[in-house]
């Protein structure tokens, strides 16, 4: 459980750095074009509560499927034993990480001055 | 940076020698809308400004005191080797970068001591933008991308002005809504000009902006 977590953690953090350093430009360009630091920040949170909603809905759909097949094997019935506050923890984490995956680079990319090329 | 020379006054004024009145850019800025009575002074000025890059004593100077006034419908060009602070300058006189010393005025008003949120708001009001490289947003249209200095302003978007706009830069109607990665180098570097537009700016700075990249 803790390694599967250390690796979707690890994973999930990569891949949203690297997607926010890739918009790096466009960060840039709407800095230029007259966005204050705090339109950039605001938007970019928008942009994280979304991704947040959507990844979190398809990874508990995910989830389901597979716990479903195993519940239906194990017990014969279709309703798996489900306790809420790992999976709240789990949920708070993914938050977490993608908050911090997509802030901390943005905030760094809007220290620079407007001009950065 | 370090290898040229840096830009200095007498440079410059060879430099941008080819300032020269044109009837034909006044006509460009005012023909959709109201026409703008001629208004005195200087859309920008930088009384002495210098830019240096580093620290004190490894400094190099893109910028060493130069002072330049760019007047009302008037177009200037500035041409140099590369790394001579054409750039620079640019920056210094947009409101980009803050100068090492020396003042800048756009439209009357003095910006170097501005803070950086009041400079980007006078940047989307009062400045428009045409960049040599990923001069749009990728995911938004070629309209919102046009309409993008308005929108971050808060004002409303007048539609038919977008259009027409983009019909002046010799963009089709039908083209408003497609991605920018969608059209051509050219096509692009017109939505941009649509775009330094669309706010009826004091002055509109170009960098190269006809050798796009992407």
């Amino acid at each position: 459980m803790g390694l599967v977590t250390l690796l979707g953690s690890v994973s999930l953090l990569n891949t949203l750095v690297m997607a926010t350093i890739e918009r790096r430009r466009a960060l840039i360009l709407l800095r230029r074009i007259g966005a204050t630091a705090r339109q950039v920040i605001s938007m970019t949170i928008w942009q994280t509560a979304v991704l947040c909603v959507v990844g979190i809905a398809l990874g508990a759909a995910a989830a389901t499927a597979s716990l479903l097949m195993v519940a239906k094997s194990l017990t014969g019935t279709c309703m798996p034993y489900l306790t809420w506050p790992p999976m709240a923890i789990i949920g708070e984490t993914a938050v977490g990480l993608t908050l911090i995956a997509i802030l901390v680079p943005t905030a760094w990319l809007l220290t620079r001055p407007a001009g950065g090329g | 940076m370090a290898s040229s020379p840096p830009l200095t006054a007498p440079d410059v004024g060879q430099l941008a020698g080819s300032s020269w009145p044109t009837t034909a850019s006044a006509g460009a800025r005012g023909a959709g809308a109201p026409s703008c009575p001629p208004t005195p002074g200087h859309a920008v000025e930088l009384p002495s400004v210098s830019r240096a890059y580093g620290r004190r004593r490894r400094a190099s100077h893109a910028l060493r005191d130069i002072t330049v006034e760019f007047p009302y419908r008037t177009l200037t060009a500035v041409m140099g080797l590369s790394g001579c602070g054409k750039s620079t300058l640019l920056q210094c006189a947009a409101g980009l970068d803050p100068p090492s010393a020396g003042r800048v005025h756009i439209g009357g008003i003095d910006i170097t001591h501005l803070s950086r949120r009041k400079l980007s708001v006078l940047r989307r009001q009062r400045v428009g933008f045409v960049f040599q490289a990923l001069n749009l947003v990728p995911t938004l249209s070629v309209a919102d991308n046009i309409a993008l200095p308005l929108r971050l302003d808060g004002r409303r978007v007048d539609r038919r002005r977008v259009r027409q706009l983009a019909g002046r830069v010799g963009i089709a109607p039908e083209q408003l809504r497609r991605l920018p990665g969608t059209l051509s180098g050219g096509k692009r570097q017109r939505v941009a000009i649509a775009r330094a537009l669309i706010t009826d700016p004091e002055v509109i700075f170009a960098d190269e902006p006809t050798s796009w990249g992407w």
